[in-house]
């Protein structure tokens, strides 16, 4: 069977190829451990709709052909499993539209290859915004990626990750056949709730990796357009009244988007407080369509501050961030290299234990960083009750030094996080030695849900830790 | 450029994918890459993944033998029109002053330079589409790209109503640099008419180069012909030296960016002793009207919206002078969604008015709708491609609306017999 011929009966022949240079350019995404092999694809296929993924699932399990579902293609911490040279890559960028805006329900529906870029625009022409505003890729990233990605981002201080204003999925299962979950299991329910009817199925499809299953129409939650907003920026000459004061802010719940540069960010990010001694400094966000709880949101973060001991600094610092959202990271690329995340989680009162294990390491490795022009920069951004600890290395992609540097200090760095008690949220190849290859009871879980839904073992064979093939194990 | 040039910049891609799908509300962003939109869509119909291909080159896992024909034709499908440099935010940090307000050149990574430099590997394989090598040998043979003789060149004087000075036998002033399109392409001959006229009722001392004039050489180098282009600009300079030119006015954005951006490049020194004043008419028109030199009779009573050509906006900047002329007769200028920075290509860049691609995007189509959903009487322009584009893409959506150029405008009000 000639498996080209056969997908151009479902899609159109326009929307697959098997050409030797559409294959090498999607042999990257936007990780260090794919960048250093890059690795083809066999067939790349650009679907339309639900039923075209359907048939191409239905395809790969007649022909036991191994599938790699791909969003934006930005995805940075190892997502691809181990069997991408034999796999049918399925672009979802081309299923682009937004079902619905449901201003009854507080819901977006959007198909899996909407950027988070046109959906929020979309939103904000009609009077809504939602409260993630999506990862920090978001012009380029997509909402079905951002699922199966497990992302955080923009808003993720009040909001949380993704996962918790996602209400409703649509996968299309490794059988082929179309799942809804939430409010959508009955039949003549809007999407509108997640958890209801039964078990959180939604969840199982959250941080999957596309390993159960091609995500295609995914419903968030949205709120009314803000219409008003604040920024504050405090720096602090220690650590430990910035971490209090960062306790107290997140406590509250009153920003939208709050975060925390340590010294190594502050001597890249603002040099200029840096030289004036000021150890780390915290930037929030508030915004509202009620000005009057903007205003009393920002006065009471304010006070918080000063009683911890920061110095107001220009809000432009924190304004910036927020009003080119998305903008901020590609800008330092130009001025320090590439970069590549590490990223944990740490409970909000305790991230300092993990930022200072961390900047201590950095600091171990400083002189090496120097000569081959490696920069680090460590931020903690508040997500609910957690903060999201990551150092952005940046490096010279051009350099093979560079880059080995940057891989060993990626991986330390990550070891450490997680002996301090730290967990991604993001799955992927920095983090399985530390998590999931640790505990095989979650792993064989994992495994029987795999095999429970995917008896071929079709979807992304290898990401999560999960086997090539399930007879190895046997 | 080799590619080797590009290695900087090939390297500090972060594979962001801005360049390919970016959708911003603050400034309408939106159909960042005409191509990718319009085609099949695959990552090599965007800058990001060309971007990936070229870098694959430079770590020898690929070679030029590997190059397929779906990989050449995203090349020549590209039409070079450089939204997507313009959207790319990795900007020279000297120029984060300016953010949000950067121009075409605070950005580092040239993705349109970058995929010039890989089509001039497929020119030097010996295998870009039939279209692309009829039209260099054309340039080469004829001087043009249509393969018409040297001696039509300027035909297009005859029905100009005036005897205008030949730069090659009398001093002149200025030089009106027609171009090749303009001086065989019907359409754009009454644009280059209209520009003459206009300047010489504002008594410019003009002069045309005639049958001597020779192809810029902008587009053959955006085809990936560097030799060719090289021979072209030298013998424009010999020319340009051996008869004094001191004052160029350029009908085509397209030369006028070859002249202002390619040719000091590559002539350096030899080109810079020239001192030479070059302005796109647009500019040369606009500071007429504003010194009270070129005056406009009564009042233009249309509605007129204006597209930004690439090679004038994006690439240089030029957005204010097109815009004066319009305003100048009297016209309400309505702007399009998609306008200034965020221009969408007319089609015809890059060689898009010679090469067929294989999934035939018809972005000119697409811009035609976008003028017409402004509900303007007039389409202007300020480029011999984007007219001819635009014409056709009018007519194949059958709208209504009739496509001028903004010298053509100006030159229905302005005081001349």
């Amino acid at each position: 069977m000639n498996l080209v011929e056969e997908l151009a009966k479902i899609v159109g022949s326009s929307y697959v190829s098997d050409d030797l240079m559409v294959r090498w350019s999607c042999s990257m995404d936007s990780c260090i451990y794919d960048n250093i092999e890059p690795t083809p694809p066999a067939i790349v296929v650009r679907p339309k709709s639900n039923e075209e993924v359907q048939e191409i699932i239905h395809l790969a399990n007649r022909t036991k052909t191994p599938v790699y579902p791909r969003g934006g293609g930005t995805a940075c911490s190892g997502s691809r499993g181990n069997k991408m040279l034999s796999s049918i890559l399925i672009d979802m960028t081309r299923m682009n539209n937004i079902v619905e805006i449901d201003e009854e329900s507080l819901t977006v529906t959007a198909q899996a290859g909407t950027t988070w870029g046109k959906l929020n625009a979309e939103l904000e022409k009609k009077g809504w915004r939602l409260g993630f505003k999506g990862p920090y890729s978001g012009y380029a990233s997509t909402v079905g990626g951002g699922v199966a990605y497990q992302s955080n981002g923009m808003g993720s201080t009040k909001y949380g990750v993704l996962a918790e204003e996602v209400t409703n999925l649509t996968v299309v299962l490794p059988n082929g056949d179309l799942l809804k979950t939430g409010t959508a299991v009955n039949p003549n329910a809007k999407r509108y709730y997640r958890y209801c009817i039964g078990p959180d199925l939604t969840g199982l499809f959250i941080g999957s990796l596309g390993t159960l299953g091609v995500i295609t129409e995914v419903t968030i939650r949205i709120y009314p357009k803000a219409t008003h907003s604040a920024f504050g920026a405090y720096a602090f000459r220690d650590y430990e009244s910035c971490q209090a004061c960062y306790y107290e802010w997140l406590k509250n719940r009153l920003a939208e988007d709050l975060w925390w540069y340590a010294e190594d960010g502050l001597n890249v990010m603002v040099p200029e407080l840096a030289e004036k001694g000021h150890k780390s400094m915290l930037c929030y966000v508030v915004e509202d369509a009620n000005n009057e709880l903007v205003e009393a949101s920002k006065n009471l973060l304010d006070q918080i501050a000063k009683e911890k001991g920061g110095e107001p600094q220009d809000p432009k610092y924190s304004s910036d961030g927020w009003i080119y959202k998305f903008e901020t990271l590609p800008r330092w690329v130009a001025k320090i290299g590439t970069w590549q995340w590490t990223c944990h989680l740490a409970p909000a009162g305790g991230a300092l234990k993990d930022l200072k294990e961390v900047l201590s390491y950095i600091n171990s490795r400083k002189e090496e960083c120097k000569s081959k022009k490696v920069y680090s920069s460590t931020v903690s951004i508040a997500q609910k009750n957690a903060g999201h600890v990551s150092t952005s290395i940046y490096y010279d992609e051009s350099n093979p030094e560079s880059v080995k540097l940057t891989k060993e200090m990626v991986d330390e760095i990550v070891k450490i996080a997680a002996k301090c008690g730290g967990c991604n949220y993001k799955p992927g190849k920095l983090w399985y030695p530390h998590t999931i290859m640790k505990n095989p009871v979650y792993r064989d879980t994992l495994i029987r849900l795999k095999k429970s839904l995917d008896p071929n073992n079709i979807m992304n064979p290898g990401a999560l830790t999960l086997p090539d093939e399930f007879w190895e194990e046997e | 450029m080799p590619l080797d040039d590009f290695k900087k910049e090939i390297y500090l891609c972060s594979r962001c994918g801005y360049c390919r799908d970016m959708v911003r509300a603050r400034d309408n962003t939106d159909h960042l890459c005409p191509i990718r939109e319009n085609t099949s869509g695959f990552e090599i119909y965007s800058a990001r993944g060309r971007n990936w291909i070229a870098r694959q080159i430079l770590e020898e896992r690929m070679s030029t033998k590997d190059f397929t024909e779906r990989f050449i034709d995203s090349l020549y499908s590209c039409l070079l029109c450089g939204n997507c440099t313009e959207h790319c935010l990795v900007l020279e940090p000297e120029s984060w002053s300016r953010f949000p307000n950067n121009i075409f050149k605070d950005h580092i990574i040239h993705m349109d330079e970058i995929t010039r430099s890989l089509r001039s590997l497929v020119v030097e394989e010996g295998t870009p589409p039939p279209e692309i090598r009829n039209v260099l040998l054309n340039i080469y043979r004829h001087g043009n790209p249509f393969g018409k003789p040297r001696e039509k060149r300027d035909t297009w004087t005859r029905e100009l109503g005036f005897d205008i000075k030949n730069a090659t036998e009398e001093k002149c002033e200025t030089l009106l640099y027609v171009g090749s399109n303009a001086s065989y392409n019907e359409r754009n001959q009454k644009t280059a008419r209209a520009i003459a006229r206009i300047l010489k009722s504002a008594n410019v001392d003009l002069g045309i180069l005639g049958t001597r004039e020779e192809d810029s050489g902008g587009e053959v180098r955006e085809l990936g012909e560097e030799g060719l282009f090289e021979e072209l600009a030298k013998r424009n300079l010999k020319l340009f030296r051996e008869h004094g030119i001191v004052n160029i006015v350029c009908l085509s954005p397209h030369d006028y960016n070859a002249f202002i951006n390619y040719y000091p490049e590559l002539l350096k020194e030899e080109w810079s002793r020239l001192d030479l004043t070059i302005q796109h008419y647009t500019e040369s028109i606009a500071d007429l009207l504003r010194k009270g030199e070129l005056t406009v009779k009564g009042k233009l009573d249309k509605k007129v919206t204006f597209h930004d050509p690439c090679y004038l906006g994006r690439k240089n900047a030029i957005y204010d002078a097109p815009r004066k002329m319009i305003q100048a007769t009297g016209a309400d200028l309505i702007e399009m969604k998609l306008s200034r920075s965020n221009s969408y290509c007319c089609g015809g860049g890059g060689g898009g008015l010679w090469y067929e691609p294989l999934d035939r995007p018809k972005v000119e189509n697409e811009r035609a709708k976008q003028a017409l959903d402004t509900g303007a009487d007039i389409l202007a322009v300020a480029c011999p491609n984007c007219a001819q584009m635009m014409e056709d893409g009018i007519k194949a959506i059958e709208g209504k609306i009739k496509v001028m150029d903004v010298a053509e405008i100006v030159e229905e009000t302005i005081n001349m017999k």
